[in-house]
């Protein structure tokens, strides 16, 4: 027994244990056990030694002693399984007593003790492979447990916190018919009424589009078909309510498209025809319904047609050669075989808008004006004058319930099956054409979206060099003087470094959580399996307002109070940009026969040195993909983030919002055109590096 | 991948904040207009060479907030918001009593307004719930200046009048608590019945209907008149309308959370904005509530109060969160799904 674990794959000596030992005892004696009082950014030299552990209290020298006596441990060999046990139960006992400790006396965890909580966790790690989980493979069990722990602690718990809010008082008092009284307090049924409204034909609207572009960008003969190949970029880089901004630039009561009519045809206007005085009058069309609905339409068809479009190119031309030489027409052929075989991904397209639809946030925040959805009530049963969390985590039921419906849906009907022919065999050239007739109208209705789209951007573009959108077309450096100008510490550029350090500590997370996950649901099977993929599910269906309010009851009280604080953004923008780095690992791991890990296993390599020197070359350009794009989704993320930002962490998408809220709107496109800027060099840079065009594939993962 | 990780750690190192060290802290909960707040702080910080940590929500969530740090308070001291959710903090005892050796400039009034009248909470600034009127589309659609809340409900104004939806504003809260002060609480209802056939939309934010005023999105916007006297120092043609049956106001709180971890930073705080220093350094960022230091300079865009006819507004009564839930509920019940 003893011998199969000496010489097992991935051992590992004493060393590592009285390693860990050893950063835990330093974290314990340097660094703040509990939290500090400003932050870790802000602190004095007395702040910082108040708060270490033997200054805070005598009864956590308990901890360093115990850690002091687990060192002959590592150095000599227990009979049998002992030393496995040993590391199990003693780390797992110590981790539980602190845990244990802060609850009860409402303590905030400090930094250091979340550093002696790794090492302990790493402690048990090897406790447990020693024990035969995993096969002894002490990395791969160090993985198992930290993804676990992310899973749980930010996941798990906020989706708890949030039953937790609907199924007890304020008081603590459990009142399971809560929920009830909650939702019939008000009207809730408008309010998902509208949301499934909107979900729905927003989900039908963009499937329809997304084949529009589809056939168009592959079989049609136009010139312009070429522009639809660069268009999927523009959602992706542009934070999701700039497009309802500049909506209400066009449309909005003082927008362009209104004056012009009104100057046509207002009370005074050019051609109104007698006996019909001012057939025009300014109206605000946009703000509800009709705005949000075009607003997610703009922004979500690039992904339907990314769905459409991948399965489209990879059918096989002979189905359709073989209809029309059974003398079928080209249209019939296109209505009879094409449209069926792309079921698949017609199907995955509408549930994918149907949920985007519904946990968008920053459209209908812009441009809802009374039409109210959940993910705007959410945020104003918290933001507004009621600070009502019991409705807020209600709503954020219903809406967690409805998405993960739709996502189940998916999951069970098309599931895998649309994304196998993403990257399929090429065809070989033979492809029907579009009829004609078909062709040329196509070709109006993708020109005047292209059209609509340009206007849109170069009027987002041109708004912050505007003095008053409406009022006065003089031109003017003052929006962006006020952001850009009045030095680093005001202005835009906090919110803007914020974003930036935020997204880049997030990005490299994000990736390397991401990529475990892939690696562990991929190529292990173990029990607790079940609790990962659980998780991930729930990493992909949640929406970020529902993770916004989950967060915020969740960790703004001991024993882990970061809400305030940068670690809580950078945690939700990491989370946020997950589905990315896991379906990328996944679809990259799925791609590469194990036989490579299995020869290197063979050779004696631990895991960790095959993940390392077999794997992560081949996984390279994934994840420098799936870095870039999580940075760009935590730059443009607002949904969760605006519940969690405050004064001092203020970010990009969050402080324009706020000046769209109070009717800043120069400034607010000035900022976000500027944004839209910033993240279209990096994508460009980004692809210029890697080669070649990687983001195209990675938005297939949205 | 070197170029990037390379550019990556520039960007982080270009990114890190640098820590300053001062004479002691305060920590500010700011419920005002995000820059007055940071006007406000970095103007004490510099004064008192003190290191300020400013956060800023609306005055319900800050309640909230001092209501959860209740056992281990983060804040030191409150400034500004309406005083409603000041005065209930007072009654549940969150607050310190502090009668400020500065209250004798104060206006009468507002030395001591809150509930608990124990010196909890001090008056700092006051502003005038009125609409604004964009003049050159009232020139435009040919109508008459409406003068009263009653003129509103006049169907010539259809679809012109812009106000903030309660639900998510302050501001319109203080709206609906003035028609039921003014009307009693039936007729208050059957008048914003009326008033939602003319209104065009309900914002989210109370100070968004000035706005749209000024821009001319709409003709007329309900809301507080110091809000709108901004736009209009900014040349926008708008006219202010304090209406004739009279009209609610605020009073915006200064207060030191009990248990404040910096006592005496934070009662130097509440002396300074006291002062007619303090409160002449909103009015630098264009903030025209009226000050109510009286030796404070009154900025000239402010509406002043005794110039304006006002109600007997009860910051008890209505300030309550019964109160509060209950009108909001019933509007958000009764008339904001009504068709129009």
């Amino acid at each position: 027994m003893n011998q199969r674990i000496n010489t097992a794959p991935g051992e590992i000596g004493p060393w590592v244990l009285l390693s860990w030992i050893s950063i835990a005892l330093a974290a314990y004696c340097l660094l703040p056990w509990t939290a500090l009082e400003y932050g870790l950014t802000d602190f004095t030299k007395e702040e910082w030694l108040n708060a270490l552990g033997w200054k805070f209290s005598k009864i956590t020298l308990i901890l360093p002693l115990t850690l002091a006596a687990l060192v002959p441990f590592g150095l000599i060999k227990l009979p049998g399984r002992g030393t496995g046990w040993f590391f199990t139960i003693a780390s797992g006992t110590v981790i539980g007593a602190v845990l244990i400790g802060f609850v009860t006396t409402q303590t905030s965890m400090g930094l250091g003790c979340g550093v002696v909580m790794m090492c302990l966790a790493a402690l048990f790690a090897v406790g447990i492979s020693e024990l035969g989980f995993q096969r002894g493979d002490t990395f791969i069990a160090g993985a198992v447990i930290f993804v676990v722990f992310m899973v749980v602690a930010f996941i798990f718990f906020p989706v708890w916190e949030i039953f937790r809010n609907v199924l007890f008082t304020k008081n603590g008092e459990f009142a399971p018919l809560q929920f009830f009284q909650i939702i019939t307090s008000f009207g809730v049924g408008r309010v998902v009424w509208n949301t499934l409204m909107l979900a729905f034909t927003v989900g039908a609207a963009t499937t329809i589009c997304g084949i529009v572009f589809a056939l168009y960008s592959i079989r049609a003969t136009s010139r312009i078909r070429v522009l639809i190949r660069v268009f999927y970029i523009l959602p992706i880089i542009t934070p999701p309510f700039v497009v309802g901004m500049s909506l209400i630039l066009l449309f909005g009561r003082a927008g362009m498209i209104n004056d012009a009519l009104m100057f046509l045809l207002g009370p005074q206007g050019l051609f109104t025809p007698a006996g019909a005085q001012g057939i025009f009058e300014r109206s605000g069309y946009i703000y509800g319904f009709s705005g949000i609905f075009l607003a997610q339409v703009l922004s979500l068809t690039p992904v339907s047609y990314m769905v459409i479009s991948g399965m489209l190119s990879s059918i096989n031309p002979s189905m359709e050669e073989a209809s029309l030489t059974m003398r079928a027409n080209r249209g019939k052929t296109l209505w009879n075989v094409t449209l069926p075989l792309l079921r698949p991904a017609i199907a995955n397209s509408f549930l994918l808008g149907m949920i985007s639809s519904a946990a968008d946030f920053g459209n209908p925040l812009v441009l809802g004006g009374e039409y109210d959805v959940l993910s705007t009530e959410i945020y104003f049963s918290i933001a507004g004058a009621q600070l009502d969390f019991a409705k807020a985590s209600a709503l954020g039921l219903i809406l967690l319930f409805l998405s993960l419906t739709v996502f189940f849906i998916q999951r069970k009907w098309i599931g895998k099956k649309s994304y196998v022919t993403v990257t399929g065999v090429e065809t070989s050239g033979n492809v029907t054409p579009l009829p004609v007739g078909m062709q040329r109208c196509m070709t109006v209705f993708v020109t005047l979206w292209f059209v609509l789209v340009g206007v849109l951007y170069v009027s987002i573009f041109l708004g912050g060099f505007v003095k008053q959108w409406g009022a006065d077309y003089t031109l003017t450096l003052s929006h962006h003087l006020e952001l850009w100008s009045k030095g680093l510490g005001s202005g835009a550029w906090p919110s803007f470094r914020n974003s930036l350090t935020y997204a880049v500590v997030a990005a490299p997370l994000t990736t390397l959580v991401g990529v475990l996950i892939a690696y562990i649901l991929t190529r292990k099977q173990f029990w607790g399996r079940g609790i990962i993929d659980f998780g991930t599910v729930l990493i992909f269906a949640i929406p970020g307002t529902v993770v916004g309010v989950a967060y915020i009851l969740a960790f703004n009280t001991p024993p882990i109070e970061i809400t305030g604080t940068a670690i809580i953004l950078i945690i939700t923008m990491a989370i946020r940009a997950m589905p990315v780095g896991i379906r990328g690992g996944m679809s990259a791991l799925s791609q590469i026969s194990t036989n490579l890990e299995e020869a290197s296993v063979l050779q004696r390599a631990g895991s960790l040195k095959t993940i390392w020197s077999v794997l992560l070359p081949l996984l390279k350009s994934t994840i420098v993909s799936s870095m870039a794009y999580s940075f760009i989704r935590a730059m443009t993320t607002v949904s969760a983030v605006i519940f969690l930002a405050t004064a001092g962490t203020d970010v990009a998408t969050t402080y324009i919002l706020s000046r769209v809220e109070s009717g800043d709107t120069g400034v607010a496109v000035a900022y976000g055109s500027v944004l839209i800027f910033t993240m279209l060099i990096f994508t460009l840079l980004v692809q210029f590096i890697t080669g070649r065009s990687r983001t195209e594939k990675q938005v297939k993962t949205f | 991948m070197k170029k990037i990780s390379a550019a990556l750690i520039v960007l982080f190192l270009f990114t890190s904040v640098t820590t300053v060290f001062a004479k002691g802290r305060l920590v500010v909960y700011c419920s005002n207009e995000p820059f007055a707040c940071q006007a406000v702080a970095d103007a004490f910080a510099k004064k008192f060479d003190v290191k300020v940590q400013m956060t800023r929500s609306g005055s319900g969530s800050t309640y909230a907030k001092i209501l959860a740090e209740k056992e281990n308070p983060k804040g030191d001291v409150w400034y500004a918001g309406t005083l409603d959710p000041h005065s209930q903090a007072g009654v549940n005892g969150l607050l310190e009593p502090y009668a400020s050796p500065m209250l004798k400039e104060i206006g009468e009034e507002f030395r001591n307004p809150a509930t608990s009248k124990q010196h909890h909470s001090a008056g700092v600034y006051a502003g005038v719930l009125g609409y604004s009127v964009n003049t050159d589309v009232l020139k435009e659609k040919k109508l008459d200046m409406p003068r009263s809340w009653e003129d509103l409900t006049k169907s010539e104004y259809k679809g012109l009048i812009q106000v903030a939806s309660p639900q998510s504003s302050g501001t319109a809260y203080t709206v609906l608590a003035t028609m039921v002060q003014l009307k009693g609480e039936e007729e208050a209802f059957k008048y914003l019945a009326r008033l939602h056939q003319n209104v065009n939309q309900y914002t989210k934010s109370g100070s968004a209907p000035g706005k749209a005023a000024a821009r001319g999105e709409t003709m007329i916007g309900i809301g507080f008149l110091h809000d709108h006297a901004l736009q209009k120092s900014n040349g926008f043609p708008l006219e202010l309308v304090v209406p004739s049956e009279g009209t609610g106001y605020e009073i915006g709180g200064l207060s030191i959370i009990k248990g404040a971890r910096n006592m005496e930073n934070a009662k130097r705080f509440v002396d300074f904005m006291l002062s007619a220093e303090g409160q002449e350094v909103p009015q630098r960022v264009k903030m025209f509530q009226v000050p109510t230091n009286v030796n404070a300079n009154v900025p000239k865009e402010a509406i002043r109060l005794d110039q304006v006819k006002l109600i007997d507004y009860d910051f008890v009564k209505y300030g309550s969160e019964k109160m509060r839930s209950h009108l909001i509920d019933r509007w958000a019940k009764e008339i904001k799904p009504v068709k129009r």
